[in-house]
């Protein structure tokens, strides 16, 4: 394989309290991940547990005084994780784009859609009034809304959710970047706009050859786009593979747990819906050893100390002293199960 | 969009007829004018006879219906002190008001919201702390003694600038004068304008502040900064103009204060505006001037509401759909 578009290698991230006297808060503790051009990448896990804060520092986003602590993120091949603020914004927005949660409120309710293509278009290329304007246009057009020329001098509250969402795309394609950090972009989204917005994903990676970091919490979105799938629980990855293998034939005792307490349409009806017993612990408090061994079904004493690396079991990465290696000989079952198996 | 301005149009004027019955059922109990008028020595047959030829006799809707059908006209009667039409003496008056609650206003808004967005931005500099510093005192202190110590610190004291009065005005004809074309009415107009604008600038500094921060915090900003937009657009482009949308409805209205708190501003520096005029109208129970001001006042805060309404429609395009 070639070069990866992404790579983030042991990537620490601390956020500094502001009282003097506390320690700084690890809120990621040790990332590592490859993303490929025209793959998408899902990061899954609960809420907090430093999906969307991986994406936050690949674009050089922390808020609030987060700060990367330790451990390298390289894109083609330049580290970037040291880059002064700049150099790291003319990358931004360039070659590596960005799509948030709330299509609703991603966008300046005081400016045309044409004018926020227009302005972004123009700060990362040399183009005219009006090459920029045929440009949003034609940029509108890609991602699917219907007469773009003249939507362009709509303003934002005049779009539906899906076609904002749409909006933001374009505006996150426009530097026709190399990589897209797209985080929770289908949560805010009714279901039958969802499988647009992620088939138009899909089709434009393909497309352009562009990488995708899909940040969400829902399984059915990961099978339906992803290549491969990172599952991360209290600020580490602890499987990552392709979606088949982490989906279908997961090896972490945490993926197990997750994929169990989705509820499938076709299951016989239990009285209670199965939940991993627990809670993911906050950033202050994670315990020493394996981060999920208060949770977990097969720890041992060994799983209480020191660190689990991950390593390769079964076609995929897991961070695991005790990992579901019963799938080694099974055969693949295919990808479309698992999609049947969302909620 | 016409029915928008003509519904705003009739909501204006059912307030100023209930300001202008309120102005005027109110002030019959300030006091008997009459026995200001006349010497202690006046029999009872005089006062009658000035009551008589007032019109004061009258049942009240009768009193209130000429006041009405005066003040339409702009004759809101003669002053009961002076002897002279009211509105004569308003006209007088109105140029030096509304000339010091400009100067004042700009001086507030110009100030202001340049300190606030500094001090939104910056916060940790030095000029954000200062900026925060004296709007707090702008805030905290009241508007004569603020007065009092600039005229004790510059007028008397250093003696730099005058503290009484409008001085060398030029006339434009028309009755209208205006101090700004003389460096002495400058020189005058300083101590009280900025008396006059620290309360409101303190307001917009902080009003500012706290719309700016708001702003910041907001995903579109912080979807701005991921398109690779650079901190000057993001903070004046996109930040500001979303933070003064609901800063220009509190301008606007405070502009409307500044004119009606004129009053305290003028009673310090003697400027000879209309809030001198009421001031000294209230000590000598001069009706038809007290219900002049008051509906002049009750016009400045409708029109200046409507233009707020109006420039809404200018800047937020969601407003402006919505109609």
């Amino acid at each position: 394989m070639s070069q990866p578009v992404l790579e983030v290698r042991d990537l620490k991230v601390e956020f500094v309290s502001p009282r003097a006297d506390r320690p700084p808060l690890q809120t990621l503790r040790g990332v590592s991940l490859d993303i490929a051009a025209g793959e998408i990448l899902g990061l899954v896990g609960e809420s907090g547990a430093g999906k969307s804060l991986t994406g936050a520092a690949v674009l050089g986003l922390l808020a609030g005084g987060g700060r990367i602590s330790g451990g390298e993120i390289r894109f083609s091949g330049q580290r970037i994780d040291r880059l002064p603020e700049a150099e790291i914004r003319v990358l931004r927005g360039s070659r590596i784009g960005a799509v948030f949660q709330d299509p609703m409120t991603a966008l300046d309710p005081l400016m045309t859609v044409g004018e926020q293509l227009v302005e972004t278009i123009r700060t990362h290329r040399r183009l005219s009034r009006r090459q920029a304007r045929d440009h949003a246009a034609s940029l509108l057009d890609s991602v699917g809304v219907p007469a773009a020329a003249r939507r362009l001098s709509q303003y934002p509250h005049q779009f539906s959710g899906g076609m904002r969402q749409r909006v933001v795309l374009a505006l996150a394609m426009a530097g026709e970047p190399d990589l897209l950090i797209a985080d929770e972009p289908t949560t805010a989204l009714d279901v039958s706009v969802q499988a647009q917005v992620l088939a138009l994903f899909r089709e434009l990676c393909d497309a352009r050859g562009t990488a995708v970091m899909l940040v969400t919490h829902d399984m059915g979105v990961v099978a339906e786009i992803c290549d491969r799938v990172g599952v991360m629980y209290a600020g580490r990855i602890v499987e990552i593979g392709s979606v088949d293998d982490v989906l279908e034939r997961p090896a972490h005792p945490y993926t197990e747990g997750l994929l169990r307490s989705i509820p499938a349409l076709d299951a016989p009806r239990e009285p209670r819906l199965w939940q991993i017993p627990g809670a993911m612990p906050r950033p202050a408090a994670v315990p020493e050893g394996c981060a999920y061994h208060p949770r977990c079904p097969r720890a041992q004493e060994i799983c209480r100390r020191g660190n689990t690396p991950l390593l390769g079991v079964s076609m995929r990465d897991v961070a695991c002293h005790f990992p579901n290696r019963s799938w080694s000989s099974t055969v693949s079952i295919g990808r479309s199960s698992a999609a049947e198996a969302r909620p | 969009m016409i029915m928008f301005i003509l519904r705003r149009c009739l909501q204006a004027a059912l307030v100023l007829a209930a300001v202008s019955f309120v102005s005027f059922a109110v002030f019959r109990y300030v006091g008997d004018p009459v026995s200001q008028m006349v010497g202690v020595d006046a029999t009872a047959e005089q006062r009658e006879q000035i009551r008589h030829d007032l019109g004061l006799d009258q049942p009240f809707y009768a009193q209130f219906g000429r006041f009405v059908a005066g003040a339409v006209q702009g004759n809101f009667g003669l002053s009961l002190k002076q002897g002279r039409p009211v509105g004569e003496l308003m006209r007088e008056r109105v140029p030096a008001t509304l000339e010091l609650s400009f100067v004042s206003g700009a001086l507030a808004v110009l100030v202001g919201v340049p300190l606030g967005v500094v001090s939104a931005i910056w916060r940790r500099s030095w000029l954000a702390r200062a900026a925060m510093a004296l709007s707090l005192l702008g805030i905290s202190l009241p508007t004569f003694f603020i007065g009092v110590v600039l005229i004790l610190v510059f007028g008397v004291e250093a003696g730099w600038l005058p503290s009484f009065g409008r001085g060398e005005t030029v006339a434009l004809g028309n009755g209208w004068s205006t101090g700004l074309l003389t460096l002495d009415g400058w020189r005058h107009l300083l101590l009280p304008a900025i008396t006059l604008a620290l309360f409101q600038l303190a307001l917009i500094i902080r009003l500012v502040r706290g719309e700016m921060l708001e702003v910041l915090r907001s995903d579109f900003i912080h979807f701005a900064r991921a398109r690779g937009l650079s901190s000057f657009s993001i903070y004046f482009r996109h930040a500001l103009r979303n933070a003064l949308v609901p800063v220009v409805t509190i301008i606007g209205l405070q502009l409307g204060s500044i004119i009606a708190f004129a009053l305290v501003t003028e009673t310090v520096f003697q400027w000879p505006g209309m809030g001198l005029l009421f001031a000294q109208a209230v000590a000598f129970a001069d009706v038809p001037v007290m219900a002049a001001y008051l509906c002049l006042i009750a016009l400045v805060f409708v029109t200046i509401n409507l233009a707020v309404d109006l420039l809404y429609l200018l800047i937020d395009p969601r407003v402006r759909s919505k109609i």
